[in-house]
């Protein structure tokens, strides 16, 4: 992946995760106050982003990515790697099901899902399976488009939002953030995405990638604000942010919601992101046996997400339960491992080479 | 080419089976078995909501340019709204399309009950969209609804666009569900909406609500031919298998389509459209009344009704939403212009709103800088080409008493039944949090009854 890609890939990632059904979620636990815990997440994401990306370099630059070199922590980082396989997996379901909410129970009620699915996740494993080249280049090529959509979006929704709903800010620290925070960790804590995108990538730059993250989680915080400015109470019972927040200003528009097709095309940029997630997936699974086929095991998750897609998360319920539930307790368990893990690897290499060289003077 | 293609066999083999897949996969329904609900007018009956959808259809043909949509009425009643709907879009044996509804209309026995209530359905719908805009009716909504067939057709299928734009001139409210319903529940929990008040365009308009029923009955009695037969088959066939049918009136009319062509006669005296002509909809003999009346809501239950002209004017005056005005002063304390009557434009203003708390007493200070404006009309008996400066300065004062006497007006109305139309509350609780909780612990009711209005009135620019 260029550098450029690695960036592009990184806005429209965190973008196309937090404007779907999260934000109407959200707003139960903390009310008008869900924009803080944007803010809350972008610092400390921020600190995990500089560190797993130092991280990631320092591994690319020793070498240390193979298996070989791996080998001393064995059991351990094969272990942390499999946990990672599910935590894209969860995150590739994420995708899928606002792409299954937006498809199946907005635009096309009548279009039967099981069928049209097949589509939708055979090109998301086709995608997977091209390799990450390209899906860059495919993330190249969009970018353009998905970001100005999002932006038209932002305008039209901007246009009757009440910024004054954030206000009083004496509100802000009676709610509870810690339980929203735990509860929605599963769509934030992007470092793990960074960090194996930094070690699949060349020349890229620590600054580039903080300021990326960063416009992207204050685009995000914007698009928090006008949902919760536009529906107040009303917003739990949205859709989802993304195809909700530009309708107030269409009125009196005689063919229905132009916005439609900005909504599909920032939706484009959910599709490149699942495929993303199974190709990190995927390439975990590899690591941890050498001798699979990725093929295989990339139909299988595809086949596993397709049937789960349909049989199971066709619930409400049981989306909140997997993803808020069980999803929130293992993705922060996963990512604090991911951490320490990680930080045990550098340090005994730090100690290694520290060793080598006073061996050597 | 070959080798790509080669390489690339499988993904061009599942490609062409995309391409040539049936089309029936995805049901698509056809432009003639749609019917486009562009309205939608519900009352109560006893224990039953009664539901009149007005519906395009697309007959045949209309592809072709230059031909016209025609507006039907489609009537059903159930327990609740969403049944309701559901009945009468099963009548019509086609596929109905919500998500061109631009408009609600809701009827005075609705509001014996909560009135967010009726709307909590469109609040949730992910189809019918929550911008559509809400009005009122006196009396029944079905009736209201039916008369737009009388309208011009772009007029009757668009009233969201044109309470848009009567809004920038004061003579209506373009308040959509989510508009109302957030206002219901936040703050100062106060929620206003026009009422919708059509009458036959040949009677002079009058803003008195009673005119309403006599508008309506002389549109109704010339209905008399108007139709009912020209439904389609299925709905013929289908008028046996109602199941909802409830007792009113001329109850053979429940579940039929209105309108349409005028052929066969039926009971239509409710159904107050048309004039039995054979012309299709948009013969444009109703027109809207103006300043037809505002309601305003308190909790979502209906509180008290705005129906004073100048009370209506200083409540457009006092919001942001509102553009263009015309003012009528005659108490100008100038010796030239006595027993004059003047009508000032008012072309560009703004409202600023600011509380403070005076002594632990709320104090809403109402600032409008009215930006441009204009005399448009001097009724005396002579004629004033030239206005001095003496003679300016009385005709700017009489312009800031009337402002303020009709904003003030319309704010001891809603205070003395303890609305807060103004959103004061909503400003308190924003930008003085702290002076609020202590001195009302967010009570908004002591709050409302507390607030003093402070109206002052900044003329830029008058031209005449």
């Amino acid at each position: 992946m260029t550098s450029r890609q690695f960036y592009f890939v990184i806005i429209v990632f965190t973008i196309c995760l937090k404007i779907q059904k999260m934000p109407c979620l959200l707003y139960n636990y903390l009310g008008k106050d869900s924009f803080f815990l944007i803010l809350l997440f972008l610092v400390l994401d921020l600190i995990g982003i500089i560190i797993a990306y130092l991280f990631a370099k320092k591994m690319q630059k020793n070498d240390l990515l193979r298996a070989k070199s791996l080998s001393p922590f064995g059991f351990v980082v094969k272990f942390a790697l499999i946990l990672t396989t599910f935590y894209f997996f969860m995150q590739a379901m994420l995708f899928y099901e606002a792409i299954q909410d937006l498809f199946s129970h907005i635009l096309f009620d009548n279009l039967s899902w099981t069928l049209f699915s097949l589509f939708l996740i055979f090109a998301i494993f086709y995608l997977a399976s091209s390799g990450l080249k390209i899906i860059g280049r495919n993330f190249e090529v969009y970018f353009a488009v998905i970001i100005l959509s999002l932006i038209v979006l932002a305008i039209f929704g901007s246009m009757h939002t009440d910024f004054t709903s954030i206000l009083p800010l004496q509100t802000l620290f009676a709610k509870n953030f810690w339980e929203a925070f735990k509860t929605f960790n599963l769509w934030f804590g992007d470092f793990v995405l960074i960090f194996f995108l930094t070690i699949n990538s060349k020349e890229t730059k620590l600054k580039f990638t903080v300021l990326s993250y960063v416009i992207s989680m204050l685009f995000v915080m914007l698009l928090f604000l006008e949902l919760n400015g536009l529906f107040f109470d009303f917003t739990p019972v949205q859709p989802s942010l993304i195809s909700i927040i530009s309708e107030q200003a269409l009125l009196g528009v005689d063919i229905g919601r132009l916005d439609w097709f900005c909504i599909l095309i920032s939706e484009m940029g959910t599709v490149l992101c699942s495929a993303l997630c199974l190709c990190f997936a995927t390439k975990s699974v590899k690591f941890v046996f050498p001798k699979v086929k990725p093929n295989i095991v990339l139909f299988c998750f595809s086949a596993v997400l397709y049937l789960t897609d349909v049989f199971y998360l066709v619930d409400r319920n049981a989306k909140t339960e997997l993803f808020m539930n069980f999803g929130d307790i293992y993705a922060l368990v996963l990512k604090i491992a991911i951490f320490v893990i990680l930080t045990i690897i550098n340090v005994h290499f730090c100690l290694k080479q520290s060793k080598k060289k006073r061996a050597n003077v | 080419m070959k080798q790509y293609a080669k390489k690339h066999l499988g993904l061009i083999i599942f490609l062409i089976i995309v391409l040539v897949f049936p089309i029936s996969l995805s049901n698509q329904v056809k432009l003639n078995m749609r019917v486009i609900v562009t309205g939608i007018a519900i009352d109560k009956n006893e224990d039953e909501y009664e539901v009149t959808a007005q519906i395009i259809n697309a007959s045949p043909g209309t592809e072709s340019p230059g031909q016209s949509a025609e507006i039907n009425f489609l009537t059903d009643t159930g327990e609740t709204i969403s049944k309701a709907i559901s009945n009468l879009m099963y009548r019509t044996g086609k596929v109905s399309a919500f998500s061109h509804t631009s408009f609600v209309i809701l009827g005075e026995d609705v509001l014996e009950e909560d009135a967010t209530k009726c709307l909590d359905i469109f609040a949730r719908d992910k189809i019918i969209k929550n911008s559509a805009l809400l009005l009122f009716a006196n009396g029944k909504a079905k009736d209201e609804i039916q008369k737009t067939k009388d309208l011009e057709l772009s007029v009757g299928l668009g009233l969201q666009k044109v309470y848009t734009f009567k809004q920038e001139e004061c003579h209506g409210l373009m308040v959509t569900i989510l508009d109302f319903l957030n206002n219901s529940k936040m703050y100062g929990k106060t929620s206003v909406a026009s009422i919708v008040n059509l009458g036959d365009s040949s009677i002079p308009s009058s803003s008195e609500s009673g005119e309403s029923e006599t508008g309506q009955s002389g549109s109704g009695s010339s209905s008399q031919g108007s139709s009912s037969g020209s439904g389609s088959s299925s709905d013929s066939s289908s008028q046996d298998s109602s199941s909802s049918s409830s007792s009113q009136q001329s109850s053979s009319n429940e579940g039929e389509m209105e309108g349409g062509s005028s052929s066969g006669s039926s009971s239509g005296s409710s159904s107050g459209s048309g004039s039995g002509s054979s012309s299709s909809s948009g013969a444009g003999t109703m027109s809207f009344r103006s300043n037809a009346g505002i309601k305003v809501f308190k909790n979502g239950n209906f509180a008290f009704d705005i129906t004073d002209d100048d009370q209506i004017l200083g409540f457009m005056i006092a919001t942001n939403k509102t553009k263009t005005c015309y003012l009528d002063i005659d108490n100008i304390e100038s010796e030239s212009f006595k027993d004059t009557k003047m009508t000032i434009i008012i072309k560009d203003k703004h409202v600023s709103k600011k509380i403070r708390f005076e002594n632990g007493f709320p104090r809403l200070d109402l600032i409008v800088s009215i930006n441009n404006s204009e005399i448009n009309e001097i009724l005396s008996v002579d004629i004033h080409p030239n206005i001095d400066e003496e003679e300016y300065d009385a005709i700017e004062n009489a312009v800031r008493k009337t402002v303020s006497d009709y904003i003030s007006s319309a704010f001891e109305l809603s205070k003395s039944n303890g609305a807060d139309i103004y959103h004061a509350y909503e400003s308190a609780y924003k930008f003085n949090y702290r002076e609020l909780e202590k001195y009302y612990k967010f009570d908004e009711d002591s709050f409302i009854q507390d607030l003093k209005l402070n109206v002052k009135v900044e003329i830029r620019k008058l031209d005449y």
